[in-house]
Order: structure tokens, then C-alpha cells, then sequence
């Protein structure tokens, strides 16, 4: 896993480092993105409440594919698969009628679809600063455990939506969201590599390291 | 030539000597049938039932001998699963078997649910008893000397039972789930290592629909333990899963720090509008 100092040296190697002058794709074209978060986490106990959770202490990798629509000097949307995977040190807490269900991940993930649109609002060389803002939908698959604990534990292996039963939900499908400051380096004439960080429903990521590739015709 | 045909002659009488002693011999005789046998992984039994009404409470049942149908499925190598239905009742049977079908005994615990009357007005009560019964050739006897019932206060019956084994297979009920609960790797359980490291009693308890019909549990079952020659100690307990889909199987698995005996006991409705109660073996461990 690269951590964030690492890529912050990255990002900034890629903008000092001396390039030559290419031609660029100004008129809107297709492309294609993909990129990668070491983790997003959900921090204490935000967002407890959505899932009537009493403690959440959630995180995982994320990766994402998919396609664009934009220039190499102005903004791009696009539409991606997401696949959030949440690690085997993900914990949270439901409280039942009558028990705590303590639900450890085993294997689970989200998968879903994402649409974003990146919007520069500053631009320097060939850096771009701006926000990328997103919203979807994943489904939630994969198995958790949920353990009861008492004097006689009992540990049941359910699907990922069945760990909110006891407090009387089944949660199949989570909403995304995605807001966060980043900043996009052009590398020749059609590779964009975007460094990123901030919210990232249902958590926040300190950073994202996101590409993407317009196929389109030169000028 | 001569020889050839005094050949196909002996061949011949030969082959109709055998098509008869075939035809014959005592299973395939039209009015011999095949022998009933019991001793494998299923039975059903017609016989009678007796239910007597203990004094107490103001509830009325109908009382006296009743015919029986009882279908019993062996689980592993050590439990007994049963349905049993006698007038209006209609119940189910869950134990251990010391054993087998033909030469054997059971301890097991009965859930019935019983018409009744209270003041002219009709009621289910939904009683619960201990059940004990032995197996013998084709014949079995059992007893609930006290069958309770919690929804209809005062209400105690006591049956006595017997029954013989119509056929190996266990019958079916169409329009009604069975749900099944057993205890993977059998009831007694020795010591070993509960899933958080600690030294305690493991075991895993299997609940199976296995009639096809889907079946929506209660949110909550209940426990009761006995540990360290205590009393019955029970908890509600939360269901963290609810659909059990028709013929599927669903596990959790229980781990005990201490010596003791556990048993479950689960509600529900299945998809055509029955209410389903059913209970796990007795657990024993240490």
C-alpha cells in the first residue's frame, strides 16, 4: 500500500519535472479512468446513526474503472464500477432488541456504479486544481459474522445486508457520494493522473490516486 | 441334429424353472407383501394417541384416544426430528435417539399445538412436554406425563401414545414447512476452543426447511442453558437472519465457557400462513 507521503512526492516530481510541449486534446472525447484508494475509513462514529450502529469502525481499498467524457485542459465526467472492499478489521455494532450483534467482516464489498464530473477551477502549467464531486449506488455482498457475545457466544455467518436485521433492517443497497479537493497532472497528451482526497461516501480517504486517458483525435 | 434339439428342450425347461421359482418366492406374491422395515433414516407410524387433561385452568380439549400419524427422520447419528398429528394437533418432535428405529429409545421434547376452548370461545393453545418413548420392531410407545401450555394458563395435558411402522419413508405434509433443527457433529459435545481462543464448548446448530416452502422466522428464538448443575436459565435471544428459504440450511455456531446443556427453540410463519415452532436436540456438554 503507497502512503500518502509517498504519492505527495509523487504528484509533486510530476509537476516540476520538465516536459516537452505536446499536442492536446481540446475538443470533448471519450476516455477511459480507473483508479485506486488505499483506504477509505469512516471516522468514529459518523454515521453510526444511518445504520443503527452503536460503534462503526469500517475501512477498506477501493477501485474503480470505467469511462470519460472531457479535454486535457478542462474537466471530465465519467461513469465507473466501484468495488469497495471492506478488510477483515472492519467492526461495527448493532444494537438488537435483546443483544448487541458485533458483526466482523469476513468477506465482504461493495459493488456499484458511480458517475463523477471533475471540475477545475485553477490552473497552473500543467496542474489543475478542483473538486471532483460524484454520487451512485453499490450493492452489498459478501459474508460477515456476527457474534453475540455473553457467558454462551453465539456467531452466526450471514450475508453483508443481514448484519442489520436485529435492528429490524436489511440493507441491500448503499447510496455513494464523493466529494473531494484534488489536483490533475497532464502527462503527454492524453494521460491525466488526478491526486485526490476527502469525502467518499461512506467514508473519507485521505487520498486517491485516479488516471485517466482520452482516446480522441489530435489537433 | 438330435443332440441340439435335446439341448434347446433342457435350456428351455431350465429358464421356465427359474421364471417360476422367481414368480414364486414369497416377496413377489401378490398377496404376500413386502415387510415394513425401520432401523435406516426414516419411518411413519399410524397408531393412537391418549390425551388426558391434568386438573387446573378452564380451558377444554378434546380428550381420549385419538388416531395418530407420526413421521419420524433421523439426523446424524444421534437425533430424531418428528411430526406428529392426531385429531386437530399438529406437533413436532425433536430429541436424541439411544440407538436405532427398530431396537432403540428417545428423550425428546414435544411442541404441539392443540385446539381448545375457553368459554365457548376457540383458542390454539400451544403446549410444550418432555417425551419419552422406546422402539421395537416395527412398534413404537411414548410418553408426555406433562405437556404445558404457556398462551393458556392453567392447561396441562398428558398423552401416552403407540404406533406402528407403516412405511420407511417419512410421510409429508404439501402445504406446510418442516423445519428441521439438528446439532452438526451430534448432541454431546466435548471440550475444545470457542472462536475467541478461550478454552469452552463448540458446537454448530443447523436449522433446515426441507418441504420446500419458505419459511420467515420470528426476530427473536430463545435459549435455555443449564450450566454447572443450576437451574434453567432463559434468554431471548435476537435472530440476526429470518428467511430460510424453502429446502435451504442455515448454521450459527455457540460456544460455552462452561459445562451445562443448551437447547433453542425458534417461531415462525412459512409461506402458507402456518406458524412454525420447532426446537433444537438438547445440547449436553462437559
Amino acid at each position: 500500500m503507497m502512503r500518502p507521503s509517498a504519492i505527495l512526492v509523487f504528484l509533486v516530481c510530476l509537476v516540476i519535472v520538465p516536459s516537452r510541449v505536446h499536442a492536446q486534446i481540446d475538443d470533448t472525447t471519450w476516455g477511459i479512468t480507473g483508479g485506486i484508494s488505499p483506504q477509505w475509513s469512516i471516522p468514529g462514529d459518523w454515521l453510526a446513526e444511518l445504520f443503527d450502529a452503536t460503534s462503526l469502525d469500517v475501512k477498506g481499498p477501493e477501485f474503480r474503472v470505467g469511462v470519460i467524457r472531457g479535454t486535457t485542459n478542462g474537466g471530465e465526467w465519467g461513469v465507473s464500477l466501484i468495488h469497495k472492499r471492506l478488510s477483515k478489521e472492519s467492526e461495527f455494532e448493532i444494537e438488537g432488541t435483546h443483544n448487541t450483534l458485533r458483526v466482523v467482516a469476513d468477506d465482504a464489498e461493495m459493488i456499484g456504479v458511480e458517475v463523477h464530473r471533475f471540475f477545475p477551477f485553477a490552473r497552473t502549467g500543467r496542474v489543475q486544481i478542483g473538486v471532483n464531486l460524484g454520487g451512485g449506488i453499490a450493492q452489498l455482498r459478501g459474508f460477515v459474522s456476527g457474534v453475540q457475545v455473553g457467558p454462551t457466544s453465539t456467531n452466526f455467518a450471514l450475508p453483508f445486508p443481514e448484519a442489520f436485521v436485529v435492528a429490524g433492517n436489511e440493507i441491500d443497497w448503499l447510496p455513494l457520494g464523493r466529494a473531494e479537493l484534488g489536483a490533475a497532472t497532464l502527462i503527454g497528451e492524453r494521460l491525466k493522473i488526478r491526486v485526490s482526497g476527502g469525502f467518499n461516501m461512506p467514508g473519507f480517504q485521505i487520498v486517491s490516486l485516479s488516471f485517466s486517458y482520452l482516446l480522441g483525435q489530435d489537433r | 441334429m438330435g443332440t441340439a434339439v435335446r439341448r434347446i428342450r433342457a435350456s428351455s425347461f431350465l429358464m421356465l424353472a427359474l421364471v417360476t421359482a422367481a414368480a414364486c418366492s414369497p416377496g413377489t406374491l401378490p398377496s404376500t407383501p413386502s415387510l415394513v422395515t425401520v432401523g435406516g433414516g426414516g419411518a411413519r407410524y399410524n397408531g393412537t394417541i391418549t390425551t388426558r387433561r391434568l386438573p387446573g385452568g378452564n380451558f377444554t380439549i378434546v380428550e381420549g384416544v385419538q388416531s395418530l400419524s407420526l413421521s419420524l427422520t433421523v439426523r446424524g447419528t444421534d437425533q430424531i426430528n418428528g411430526r406428529l398429528e392426531a385429531g386437530g394437533s399438529t406437533a413436532s418432535l425433536t430429541g436424541t435417539l439411544t440407538g436405532n428405529l427398530a431396537s432403540g429409545s428417545f428423550q425428546a421434547t414435544l411442541l404441539i399445538s392443540t385446539p381448545a376452548q375457553q368459554g365457548g370461545t376457540a383458542i390454539t393453545c400451544e403446549g410444550r412436554g418432555d417425551v419419552s418413548g422406546t422402539l421395537s420392531g416395527l412398534n413404537l410407545v411414548f410418553n408426555a406425563p406433562s405437556v404445558t401450555y404457556g398462551n393458556c394458563p392453567g392447561l396441562t395435558t398428558t398423552s401416552q401414545g403407540q404406533a406402528v411402522a407403516v412405511s420407511p419413508i417419512p410421510g409429508s405434509t404439501p402445504n406446510r414447512a418442516n423445519v428441521v433443527i439438528s446439532i452438526l457433529g451430534g448432541t454431546r459435545v466435548a471440550r475444545g476452543t470457542c472462536a475467541s481462543g478461550l478454552p469452552g464448548f463448540p458446537f454448530t446448530v443447523e436449522i433446515a426447511e426441507t418441504n420446500g416452502i419458505n419459511v420467515t422466522l420470528d426476530p427473536t428464538f430463545i435459549a435455555e442453558e443449564r450450566h454447572g448443575g443450576g437451574s434453567t436459565t432463559t434468554s431471548t435471544v435476537d435472530m440476526p437472519f429470518t428467511d430460510l428459504a424453502g429446502g435451504t440450511r442455515r448454521t450459527y455456531d455457540v460456544c460455552s465457557l462452561t459445562a451445562g446443556t443448551y437447547q433453542a427453540f425458534f417461531t415462525g410463519t412459512d409461506g402458507a400462513g402456518n406458524r412454525i415452532t420447532t426446537a433444537s436436540p438438547v445440547v449436553t456438554f462437559g
